[in-house]
């Protein structure tokens, strides 16, 4: 770094030779706003590698068991009569590994709002709390497109990132589903399943990003930001949660049935069954009950009716004795298991439609940023 | 985004002021940090921005750098809107705290600055930063204060802008850089016709580098005008009285401040015609003329904006002799 040249006046005004030009992929704000998230998008890229890493090896471990020990139609949840064998090399599965698929399906369900905590939402606070945000709006650029880069480039990065994710934990989820005993991955209906399986994952994900990066905006400290973004995405999560059957309407099954009150003579021999309501295996069952002649419906608290010898059902509500006489049909309404691509495609709808949201809103709020 | 040419900004000759505020206010949640702004800052002036804390200097340049929106009234730069994107291509603004971002490196500093300025001039930067020898692959937020002054200015000269707004921007640089950069200040300035609208503590640094010069108290304009002009206009009078109030010998003049120190009085006025031959009348200097005005607190009716007399008993102090 030579002196001589400081005294001499600029020798011209033409700008410099831009350097490097073949490196010059990003610019502009772009530039800027990968340069400002560099570490953040090294954290996560490394993590996301190590998740699938993970996945793959716990997911081909699980699958090499499962092959080996010829247990493919068995699991903890589903046990047709071929498997009364097996069952011990099923529950053999579920203890050796039951704990990491606990660990792993819990973090996979905190991925996202992770991402829209601890990324998202001090995105832009962090502009406010240091005041760099005013840097940014001094340049020649607009505070809109500003933003945009600013929005842009965390958002592409997540959908390329928790795309990669969607594959690996689909696989996964397939991998895992019915064999172990943690609650939420029984089913493809049950919350841990369907919150990490499927576009729902790249759902998801953008949505934390939005929710974080439009509170920040809003709130303009870190700390709280993180906060109001915990926050609200529970309520979102949960309202997305909601509309998850938007577009598949439930359907319904009956069947005959005939019910009587509890005999007074309680020697006889009581046998159980399921409702005689023949909804596919792995249904997602909404209720159950029974229908009186005059079409009046009485939900029942389960599908497990206790019947008498002679296969008539033994009503186990009182409003259902009061109706006995009058009842025909056993009902069921349900999703079916062919339903749960369309559920993963309204939950991952609405979380777009939201994040599109979420992004329109920050571009009208920041141009009333004073 | 490097133009072949810098771009040429269309400068009508002597049309726009660089600055220009009407009536300007704005009110943070309950109080007003501008009330009553009559600002007008012709182009190619080195104008100082001076007064107390809190008094609004930094609220003016925010919203001529458009990140504050006016409550009532309107500014307009070069003609133009703040936020307009012609406006802001012509401006730069540094503010008091110089935010800069903390894991950039210096040279990445300048590259943002150029990466997001069509007019960048690189040269300028990196003559800046070279000059404080900043290594350039040091991160921004390790250096020192004075060094993160230097890295601020580099990025607000590199712009290149028409109107340059400093806030308070040499507040903690050692003497040595600080002549070293208000020199390049001026240099620019000089160069391209740049005008500067700089606010600052130190009223004895603003002597002689700046041509025109404002005092805000309390969020309303005490006087505006160029320096020439004010010079003109102001005089000190020395003389012995023992009254209480104004010396009645004055009392036609615009008195901006009169002190007591015993027997003897000293006021600071904008004369209606000669002065009383038993006063002692000189010619004051910048900073008396500023220092006059700031120790006296604003008249308490509104809109004092109006430059100039501010008379009556409110101008009156006593000084207690040490």
């Amino acid at each position: 770094m030579s002196t001589t040249d400081l005294a001499s006046p600029p020798p011209s005004l033409s700008p410099p030779p831009p350097p490097a030009a073949g490196r010059r992929i990003l610019r502009g704000t772009v530039w800027l706003s990968v340069r400002q998230e560099r570490t953040p998008l090294l954290v996560c890229g490394v993590v996301l590698l190590a998740v699938c890493a993970w996945l793959l090896f716990l997911g081909t471990r699980i699958g090499d068991y499962v092959d080996t020990q010829h247990i493919q139609n068995c699991n903890v949840v589903h046990f047709p009569a071929e498997c009364e064998q097996v069952t011990s090399r099923a529950i053999e599965l579920d203890t050796r590994w039951l704990t990491w698929v606990l660990i792993t399906g819990w973090f996979l369900v905190a991925l996202p709002p992770a991402l829209g905590l601890f990324v998202a939402a001090p995105l832009l606070a962090r502009e406010f709390e240091s005041g760099t945000y005013g840097l940014a709006w001094t340049q020649s650029v607009s505070r809109q497109r500003w933003l945009a880069a600013r929005l842009g480039v965390p958002l592409v990065a997540t959908l390329v990132g928790s795309c990669l994710l969607a594959v690996v934990s689909t696989w996964w989820v397939g991998q895992i589903q019915g064999r172990f005993a943690v609650p939420g991955y029984y089913h493809w209906f049950t919350w841990l399943s369907r919150a990490t399986s499927g576009p729902s994952v790249v759902g998801f994900s953008l949505l934390g990003v939005a929710l974080g990066a439009a509170v920040g905006l809003v709130v303009r400290r870190v700390v709280a930001s993180i906060v109001v973004t915990a926050a609200l995405t529970a309520v979102v999560r949960v309202a997305v949660d909601a509309s998850r059957y938007l577009l598949t309407p439930t359907r319904e099954a009956v069947a005959d049935i005939r019910m009587a009150a509890l005999p007074a003579d309680h020697q006889l021999v009581f046998s159980s069954s399921h409702l005689p309501t023949s909804t596919p295996i792995e249904s997602d069952i909404v209720e159950n009950g029974l229908l009186t002649s005059d079409g009046q419906r009485i939900p029942l608290p389960g599908d497990w009716l206790s019947r008498m010898p002679d296969g008539t059902g033994v009503c186990p509500t009182d409003e259902c004795s009061a109706h006995q006489d009058t009842i025909v049909q056993a009902y069921a309404t349900y999703h079916p298991p062919a339903a749960e691509w369309a559920m993963h495609w309204t939950q991952t709808g609405v979380c777009l439609a939201v994040t599109a949201l979420l992004v329109l809103f920050c571009a009208f709020w920041i141009r009333r940023v004073r | 985004m490097n133009h072949p040419e810098p771009a040429p900004h269309h400068r009508p000759a002597g049309q726009s002021p660089a600055l220009e505020t009407v009536g300007l206010g704005l009110k943070y949640r309950r109080s007003w940090a501008l009330r009553g702004c009559e600002f007008r800052l012709p182009a190619g002036r080195i104008s100082a921005l001076v007064g107390p804390n809190g008094a609004g200097k930094s609220t003016l340049m925010a919203v001529a750098a458009g990140l504050l929106a006016p409550t009532e009234g309107s500014v307009a730069v070069f003609g133009g809107g703040p936020r307009e994107p012609g406006t802001i291509r012509r401006t730069a603004y540094l503010r008091q705290d110089k935010p800069l971002y903390p894991r950039l490196t210096v040279a990445e500093a300048l590259r943002a600055g150029r990466e997001l300025n069509p007019g960048w001039s690189q040269e300028t930067a990196e003559r800046i930063v070279r000059h404080g020898g900043l290594p350039p692959d040091a991160r921004v937020g390790t250096l020192t204060a004075g060094q993160r002054t230097r890295v601020a200015l580099a990025l607000v000269l590199g712009k290149r802008p028409d109107l340059l707004m400093l806030d308070e921007p040499l507040a903690d640089v050692d003497p040595v850089a600080r002549q070293e950069l208000t020199g390049i200040l001026m240099a620019e300035a000089a160069e391209h016709g740049t005008t500067i609208l700089i606010s600052s503590h130190v009223l004895a640094e603003l002597n002689g580098v700046c041509d025109h010069v404002t005092v805000l108290q309390d969020g309303r304009i005490r006087v505006t005008g160029d320096v020439e002009d004010l010079l003109d206009s102001h005089r000190l009078a020395v003389g012995v009285d023992e009254g209480d109030g104004l010396p009645a010998d004055l009392a036609r003049h615009d008195i901006v401040e009169l002190r007591r120190t015993g027997r003897q009085a000293t006021a600071l006025l904008k004369p209606a015609g000669p002065v009383d031959p038993r006063w002692d009348v000189s010619r004051p200097g910048l900073e008396d003329i500023l220092i006059g005005y700031l120790r006296t607190p604003a008249p308490g009716a509104p809109a004092a904006s109006v430059p100039g007399p501010v008379a009556g008993p409110a101008a009156v102090r006593e000084v207690s002799a040490r």
